[in-house]
């Protein structure tokens, strides 16, 4: 993207005028808004003498029950806390509890000007134009349809199988009918940055220099993730390490889901499925034509009817308890979820905003897995000026503000090439979750106690969590090893409402 | 299919009409054709011949109608029948509905004379009918392993879905059997719905030793069948294993499960004197009795079986196991730590072996236990395969009478070890073939250390005698008996006159209403109460930490979760009862020290802090049904602070992959082969 680099104060005043969220002098400042389990930030940048204005997602896993538009609150905020202006829109991945916003809030969003959305910054993994990020869209496509489908099919929803596969599809959106709200949501955000007949988005992909941002001479942008690497892409399992193919699924499950819908559905399956559907279908029934039996032919028989039982309105039936409709098709889409699901988190748009003058870094990593978090290391950054490249253990090294990923789940924050390198005396952490949230969906792990506790023995007690009213009101040292100094430093530079937490890093030593 | 007609001509005992000459009895076993292990093996030419097995399992006859189930009950007789199509008998009823095809097969009748004629249909894999015999085949008889070890009947676990505390409908008679219920490289247990659900799936490109693409029916692998059935029977006599606390429970399971498989192939007269003959009698090199699952292993990709407790192939060649300290603390995934007590218990078993054969190739070779190059002597065969069966049956045995000497709660390989050495100095107080030595040694070996214990001697190994002073346990022995007398009338128990009946269900109903008697009654005495601690690691006063669960009483809450009969035959030929009495607790466990320590006391508010996790503990007690003498209690501590800092370790620590993350620590099902995330 070439555009002119402007040099002076003055450029930047009239490039980046200020709104009323100001960062310290040099600084950058992070609200993170308190939707509850899903993340929205907004960042202001110090641009000369003007302010460079990031907003990173904008979702929440379910609305919260007590304000349900809340997310209408927070992108009304962003409006008037910015002058209606955003530098650059960040989507980090295609997961609802970073999207919703740009769906349950859409009006909101439109009430931003054309063109007042200056760019929109997606992982390379968005785009349709790189034949890898096809590949990997058209799979995770089909695999969404299939677990949608899958679920649509339950004849017991309220299953235990069941019901967790629908919660953990609620991150993708194949919960509710109708096709990709998910998907919907996302595309929304990248048609935002059109204007002037381009369509002003960057599909990042990692290395290499850091970010050109005319105008934003003290603040570096370098992009850590996703990797440029199937494999890696792929790898999302701490201990195994293994790699899945997230659309291997196999005719086989096709046609028997089709065929089971149409029986359903009461329709002539031969009829109902394609010629393709058909030949799998017939190919996938392990016996011989004369021997298949199908409801109708044993439903008077004095064996099956009273054994098994048909299959629609039978909770009354005596042995309704353990038949074994969905067994076979939650077992596979559940699978296929949890695959799909890390795949997806795995291609987070991952940044790093390193302050120039103090060298601090914040982190931003998104949902990114271990695939993802390994990747950093695997490259470097080459600055223009500078003779030796930064790498991955340099930007951690000096990461000042973290924001954990996935709500502070155990496989989103990697130990060793991740939080054990962050040794900077000053780090703060920040999670953007919500334990009740989680545990109406069953995520009893999420938070994570142990990452929590390491956190909290990394950061000296400074962990912000958006379910917590911290540190406002705390009196007492958090940590036994944190001075009063810097109890007191930390508690200035933090400020809690009901809305958001905001944190400021300042610009100068 | 009608009751076929010779079958009823021969009516059984007590029916028998008086013109009847003579009295044919019903045959004690039935015989059916099987595959010995699995098809991928009637391929091979070396194997194809002993491939074929056929098993006696035991002949079922007056089966018992379920409620609101399936009627085998003939009213008019007031007998019921023989085993019906299906098969549905008394212990298991195969239904074959394949949900992802949409299909139903008809089910097999085995008491059709062209069936009863010939043992059954041949094997086959392109015949439903037979998948059906087979997985009953091979159920049955590992339930008849366990009922002969144990002396009692196997009851499945009772239904845990439902609020009635009635026995008629707690009371799970059959465990149901879906021989093609999953499209999938898997198998299991679900104890939710008290089946087995079998998969088929198409074998990997790689395969190397059936068709790539062809199917593989995990129905017809006599391995996988009897490792699930065996979760099923275990989850029976303790339902709280289902309890992970630490990482040996679920790998117990697991580990049990593949050792009760591994043994039963001992019993498959054909294929072990194939492979005593193949090996020359060596079992530790390699062959088919020692390993697991052989098509299943291939046909996911693999070189060999899926486990083995004996070697292994890397990089395409078989090297045996060698055991190491380490094994046991190195494998922290669920299979791969239960094979760790799956191979040690398999060394003990060759070491026994090893010591006996070593007499008869003495015998065979002049005294010089060399024995010349060639085939081996047909007789030589012949008795060491005997030799072999006898030692494995022995060794089952062993194995499965332990599960009465472990506690309720919190299994380790430690336990094991010490409830299989106590078990089998019980029935074999002398020892002379030096079982328990073989058994303390491959423990060692692979580092399974119990803890509490010095040394690794027999007197060290055997759990302690309870305390002089425990509390007199005559009542249970009363309540055993049906001699209590609650309301001090006539009356006794409710169930008492059904102590002996045959039906499982009243067997079942007994259990229930003693638990309840000892739960109300013994449980409730203040000796018992006073003495719970030392006796049973249990807090049953008062004074017990209020972290500890209370019954509306205020006195803390206890729940009896067996009262059962462990029979057994001693060296000299007595027939000794014991009961086994199985008690469990729950109490609050938090992570953090100090916060136990302020819940203990009392002083946090429950509502709020409900505890970060469950700590469990719980006692078995085996006491001597003639005299109601307490011979063991052996106990996990309700107020083992050691035990719980341990289990909040367990509980902190992440757990297996991403399915724990989501889908939290407990697994749908438990008891699948593999594990969905494997």
């Amino acid at each position: 993207m070439a555009r002119k680099p402007p040099s002076t104060a003055a450029t930047s005043v009239a490039q980046y005028p200020a709104g009323r969220f100001v960062p310290p002098p040099g600084g950058v400042s992070v609200r993170m808004y308190r939707q509850g389990f899903g993340d929205c930030f907004l960042i202001a940048v110090s641009a000369g003498q003007g302010v460079f204005y990031m907003v990173i997602d904008c979702g929440v896993i379910k609305k919260p029950a007590k304000d349900p538009d809340f997310l209408s609150k927070v992108v009304r905020n962003i409006r008037e806390e910015t002058g209606g202006r955003i530098d650059a829109l960040v989507v980090t991945h295609e997961h609802w509890d970073h999207l919703s916003g740009f769906s349950s809030a859409k009006d909101e969003w439109e009430q931003f000007e054309p063109g007042s959305i200056r760019e929109v910054w997606a992982a390379w993994t968005e785009t349709a134009d790189d034949p890898l990020a096809k590949e990997l869209g058209q799979q995770r496509r089909k695999a969404m349809a299939f677990v949608q489908r899958a679920m649509q099919h339950f004849s017991d929803p309220d299953g235990a199988t069941q019901s967790r596969v629908r919660s953990l599809s609620a991150f993708f959106g194949a919960a509710e009918a109708g096709e990709g709200r998910t998907l919907k949501a996302l595309n929304y955000a990248l048609s935002r940055a059109k204007h002037g007949g381009k369509d002003n988005v960057r599909y990042l992909k990692p290395h290499g220099e850091p970010l050109k941002v005319a105008g934003v001479e003290g603040v570096r942008f370098y992009v850590l993730g996703p990797p440029y690497d199937r494999n890696l892409l792929l790898k999302s399992n701490p201990k195994k390490g293994e790699v899945y193919h997230v659309a291997n699924i196999g005719m086989s499950l096709h046609s028997a889901l089709r065929a089971a819908e149409l029986r359903a559905a009461g329709e002539d399956i031969w009829k109902g499925m394609s010629r393709e559907d058909t030949d799998a279908y017939v190919a996938s029934v392990p016996f011989d034509r004369d021997l298949w039996r199908t409801w109708d032919d044993v439903k008077g028989d004095p064996f099956f009817a009273p054994l098994y039982g048909p299959r629609h309105g039978t909770k009354s039936h005596p042995q309704h308890w353990r038949r074994i409709d969905d067994d076979w098709i939650g077992g596979a889409a559940g699978r296929l979820a949890l695959k799909l699901d890390d795949h997806i988190n795995n291609t987070s748009l991952v940044l790093a905003i390193e302050i120039v003058a103090t060298g601090k870094v914040l982190l931003f990593v998104g949902d990114a897995q271990v695939g993802n978090w390994e990747s950093w290391h695997k490259g470097e950054w080459t600055v223009p000026g500078k003779t030796t490249p930064v790498k991955a253990t340099d930007l951690l090294q000096n990461t000042v503000f973290y924001k954990v990923g996935h709500h502070g789940s155990h496989n989103a924050t990697h130990k060793p090439l991740g939080l054990e390198k962050m040794t900077d005396p000053g780090l703060v952490a920040v999670i953007p979750t919500d334990r009740q949230m989680a545990a109406d969906k069953r995520w009893n792990d999420i938070p994570f106690e142990p990452l929590l506790a390491a956190l909290h023995e990394r950061t000296r007690g400074r962990t912000i969590r958006a379910d917590r009213d911290f540190p406002a009101g705390t009196t007492k040292k958090p940590h036994k090893n944190l001075s009063a100094a810097e109890w007191k430093t930390f508690k200035t530079r933090t400020t809690v409402t009901p809305l958001y937490v905001q944190h400021d890093v300042p610009g100068l030593k | 299919m009608p009751p076929n007609t010779p079958a009823r001509r021969v009516t059984s005992k007590g029916n028998t009409p008086a013109k009847t000459p003579r009295h044919v009895r019903w045959p004690s076993s039935r015989r059916i054709r099987v595959f010995a292990f699995d098809p991928s093996l009637s391929t091979q030419f070396e194997h194809a011949p002993m491939n074929e097995a056929t098993i006696t399992v035991p002949w079922e006859q007056d089966i018992r109608p379920d409620k609101d189930s399936y009627k085998t009950w003939n009213p008019a007789s007031g007998k019921g029948e023989s085993l019906g199509p299906g098969p549905v008998g008394e212990y298991l009823e195969v239904i074959d509905y394949d949900p992802a095809s949409g299909l139903f097969y008809d089910p097999v009748n085995l008491n059709a004379p062209q069936l009863l004629a010939q043992d059954g249909l041949p094997p086959s894999e392109g015949n439903p009918q037979f998948h059906q015999q087979m997985v009953y085949a091979v159920a049955m008889r590992t339930i008849e392993a366990f009922e002969r070890a144990l002396g009692r009947k196997v009851l499945w676990a009772p239904r845990d879905d439902i609020k009635s505390k009635k026995p008629e409908d707690l009371f799970v008679r059959r465990l149901r059997i879906y021989p093609h219920a999953l499209r999938e490289a898997n198998a299991y247990y679900s104890p939710h719905k008290k089946a087995l659900l079998f998969g088929y799936f198409p074998a990997s490109e790689s395969n190397s030793t059936g068709t790539p693409g062809g199917i593989v029916f995990t129905c017809l692998s006599h391995d996988i069948i009897a490792h699930e059935v065996t979760h099923a029977i275990l989850d029976g006599i303790r339902p709280e294993f289902q309890e992970t606390t630490n990482l040996d429970v679920p790998a117990f399971h697991e580990a049990f499960s593949d050792i009760v498989a591994l043994f039963q192939h001992f019993a498959m007269p054909e294929a072990l004197r194939h492979q005593v003959k193949k090996t020359r009698g060596d079992l530790s090199a390699q062959n088919l009795l020692g390993e697991l699952a052989h098509q299943f292993g291939t046909a996911a990709g693999g070189h060999g079986a899926l486990r083995s407790a004996i070697g292994r192939y890397e990089d395409g060649i078989w090297k045996p196991n060698v055991p190491s300290q380490e094994d046991y603390a190195r494998h922290t995934e669920c299979h791969a730590r239960g094979s760790v007590l799956v191979a040690a218990v398999f060394e003990a078993f060759l070491t026994i072996y090893r010591d006996r054969a070593s007499r008869l190739i003495g015998l065979a070779s002049n005294g010089s236990g060399r024995l010349p190059e060639g085939n081996l002597h047909p007789a030589l065969v012949e008795a060491l395969s005997e030799t072999a069966a006898k030692v494995a049956g022995h060794v089952l045995n062993i194995c499965i009478r332990a599960l009465d000497y472990c506690a309720p709660v919190d299994i380790t390989f430690g336990d094991y070890l010490r409830a299989l050495i106590t078990a089998d100095r019980d029935s074999v107080p002398e020892d002379p073939r030096r079982y328990r030595l073989a058994f303390g040694e491959a423990f060692r070996r692979r580092g399974i250390f119990p803890t509490g214990v010095g040394s690794f001697a027999e007197d060290a190994l055997v759990w302690n005698d309870p305390p002089d002073d425990a509390p007199s346990a005559e009542l249970l022995r009363d309540i055993w008996y049906g001699w209590y007398d609650p309301d001090g009338t006539q009356s006794s128990t409710k169930y008492a006159g059904q102590i002996l009946s045959r039906d499982r269900m009243h067997t079942f109903a007994h259990m229930l209403s003693n638990q309840d008697l000892v739960h109300s009654k013994w449980l409730k005495r203040d000796d018992v109460r006073n003495a719970s601690d030392r006796l049973m690691g249990l807090a049953l006063s008062k004074q017990a930490p209020a972290t500890v669960y209370r019954a509306k009483d205020g006195y803390p809450d206890v729940e009896v979760c067996s009262f059962r009969p462990a029979r057994r035959i001693t060296q000299r030929g007595d027939s000794v009862t014991d009961i086994v009495l199985s008690l469990t607790q729950r109490r609050r466990g938090y992570f953090d020290p100090a916060v136990q320590e302020q819940a203990d006391a009392g002083h946090i508010d429950f509502h709020k802090h409900p505890g970060d996790f469950e700590f469990l503990g719980g006692c078995t007690m085996l006491i001597e049904a003639a005299t109601g003498r307490i011979r063991y209690s052996i106990s996990k501590n309700i107020l083992s602070v050691s035990r719980l800092r341990r289990q909040a370790e367990f509980f902190g620590a992440p757990g297996d992959g991403l399915r724990s993350m989501y889908f939290g620590r407990h697994l749908d099902e438990p008891f699948a082969f593999l594990h969905s995330h494997d």
